[in-house]
């Protein structure tokens, strides 16, 4: 009998393109942690949208690129598919919204961000309201998953330099945000 | 504001509050991952079979070995009998197998059908499973020349059953009969007949939507953890064989099932068997035409034994089944999942006797 509980995500994911089955080791490994994103993120339905997660990594396991630990390479794909229910979402209350002969696509970015932005609460929406897509998923993938600048560029796929200026201006624009409410508070 | 200030911990402390996944939320996203891995085409050619049937053989095999774990809890009904209990799937002709012909597996069939009629006419097995929680339990088999099969928690118990002859259970009888017809044919052929003799049902498969939320309702009742990795071995295969029928418009049982079932009928033949050269002998001949079946030749508890062990199961679970290697006689079967302490361990000791007084013959 050969130990799986040592390995690498790496080995088990190589071992998966022949034995897929020991895929399943990836999500006792990596479930609660994704679970957790994907809910804060987008409430109950980020249940569903976290397995989706290990299905779509299942499928994508040949292009893994072969790192130790495969939660960057996850958390990447959680977030293509949150972004993907966030427009769908979006999508679904303006159609609801609009009434006959009302062009469709008009607020897409902004009910974006609104449908977090609900889950999110008043406060922190506020604060992620003034950050692009972009801008809040790097925040997001630092603040609530504790993911390091490079484990947040293997998940985007953009060079570390990128998320670092992408934080940068996150931070910016957080701060920026609560001086003014500092400020408003103190008049 | 301080300077000290850090806009990533101001923004996680105002993150929403989320619970741990409970487990009913676990199980679904593992059972749609398990249902998406089953479907998916293989990565190489020629791999297809080999672990769709990792996956049927879980729900049937796997999830029957730790359904007999399950049954030490709730009282020790016939818990070795369980072995072969079939996944709600269908079946049609049993289809041809290919030979592998593991030598060691063959030679040894063929020496024992070479050994004498043993005496008595029946086959008394003394069965002690122990368990990781350190419980075990005792069980005695007794399995008549003639197909009926008695069982009792104790010797006392056993006695009882035999005084009463309406307690008897036939049904593995015929997988024995099958078996020992077996032993002076080729593998393939004795692979044919031990199937036939109890393969897997017919009928149209349960939806996935229906068994999906059959294994929820199971799972709401908080079941325990060898329980609920049992349910979920067993509604996999069958969601998985559900979905797979669907897609192919086909009803029948695939290669896999066919090779599950062959597995479990192997296993009841060798146990039920134990006693008699020319079932081990029949029951050899089929398990050698399975495919990813692994044979060593080592010790266990003192005896040289030809170990099969059988890692195609789903979740990492294998089993092990050491046969003396001069005789084939069952002497120790183990399961679990790999890299991990035995789920079940079972030992067993096997004497020919004579029913109903159960003395030893000689």
């Amino acid at each position: 009998m050969h130990g799986t509980q040592t390995s690498t995500d790496a080995a088990i994911i190589r071992a998966s393109r022949q034995d897929p089955s020991a895929f399943g080791v990836v999500f006792d490994r990596h479930w609660v942690r994704i679970h957790r994103y994907c809910v804060v993120r987008a409430g109950p339905p980020g249940e569903d949208i976290a397995a989706e997660t290990f299905r779509v990594a299942f499928d994508r396991r040949l292009d893994y690129d072969g790192r130790d630990d495969a939660a960057p390479w996850l958390y990447g794909i959680a977030t293509n598919l949150l972004r993907g229910w966030f427009r769908s979402a979006a999508r679904g209350r303006r159609a609801l919204r609009r009434s006959p002969g009302q062009a469709a696509g008009d607020d897409l970015e902004d009910a974006l961000e609104r449908a977090e932005a609900e889950r999110m609460g008043p406060e922190l929406a506020a604060v992620l309201g003034r950050l692009t897509a972009e801008e809040r998923d790097a925040l997001l993938l630092h603040a609530c998953a504790e993911l390091t600048y490079d484990q947040i560029a293997r998940a985007t796929g953009v060079p570390t330099g990128t998320v670092r200026s992408r934080l940068h201006r996150a931070r910016t624009r957080v701060r920026a945000h609560l001086d003014t409410l500092e400020l408003s508070h103190e008049h | 504001m301080n300077t000290d200030f850090d806009e990533a911990t101001w923004v996680a402390e105002r993150l929403p509050d989320v619970d741990h996944p409970d487990g009913l939320a676990t199980d679904r996203a593992r059972l749609a991952l398990l249902e998406h891995i089953s479907a998916a085409p293989p990565v190489r050619p020629g791999r297809r079979r080999r672990w769709g049937w990792r996956l049927v053989a879980a729900g049937g095999i796997g999830a029957a070995a730790v359904a007999g774990v399950v049954a030490v809890g709730n009282g020790p009904a016939k818990p070795a009998r369980t072995a072969s209990t079939p996944t709600p799937t269908v079946a049609v002709a049993p289809q041809t197998h290919v030979v592998h012909g593991h030598p060691v597996l063959l030679r040894l069939a063929s020496d024992v059908t070479q050994a004498p009629a043993p005496p008595g006419n029946a086959t008394l097995v003394v069965r002690h499973h122990t368990f990781p929680d350190a419980s075990s339990f005792w069980g005695y088999d007794l399995y008549e020349d003639d197909g009926a099969y008695y069982y009792g928690a104790t010797l006392d118990e056993l006695h009882q059953s035999l005084a009463d002859p309406s307690s008897a259970d036939k049904e593995l009888g015929g997988i024995l009969t099958a078996a020992a017809g077996s032993a002076n044919l080729t593998p393939a052929e004795a692979a044919t007949n031990i199937y036939r003799a109890a393969p897997a049902p017919s009928g149209p498969p349960a939806s996935p939507t229906m068994l999906r939320k059959q294994l929820t309702a199971l799972l709401a009742t908080k079941p325990s953890p060898a329980e609920a990795r049992a349910l979920r071995r067993k509604f996999g295969a069958a969601i998985s064989h559900a979905r797979a029928s669907a897609t192919t418009a086909s009803q029948g049982p695939s290669q896999a099932t066919v090779d599950n079932y062959l597995w479990g009928n192997c296993m009841d033949a060798l146990e039920g068997g134990a006693g008699r050269a020319d079932i081990r002998a029949g029951a050899m001949l089929a398990l050698s035409t399975l495919p990813d079946v692994h044979l060593r030749q080592t010790t266990f508890d003192g005896h040289a034994v030809v170990q099969i062990t059988n890692t195609q199961f789903d979740d990492h679970y294998a089993e092990t089944l050491d046969l003396d290697a001069h005789t084939g006689v069952l002497l120790h079967m183990s399961g679990g999942t790999i890299g991990k302490r035995d789920g079940v361990d079972v030992t067993y000791r096997v004497t020919r006797v004579t029913a109903p007084s159960l003395d030893p013959a000689h």
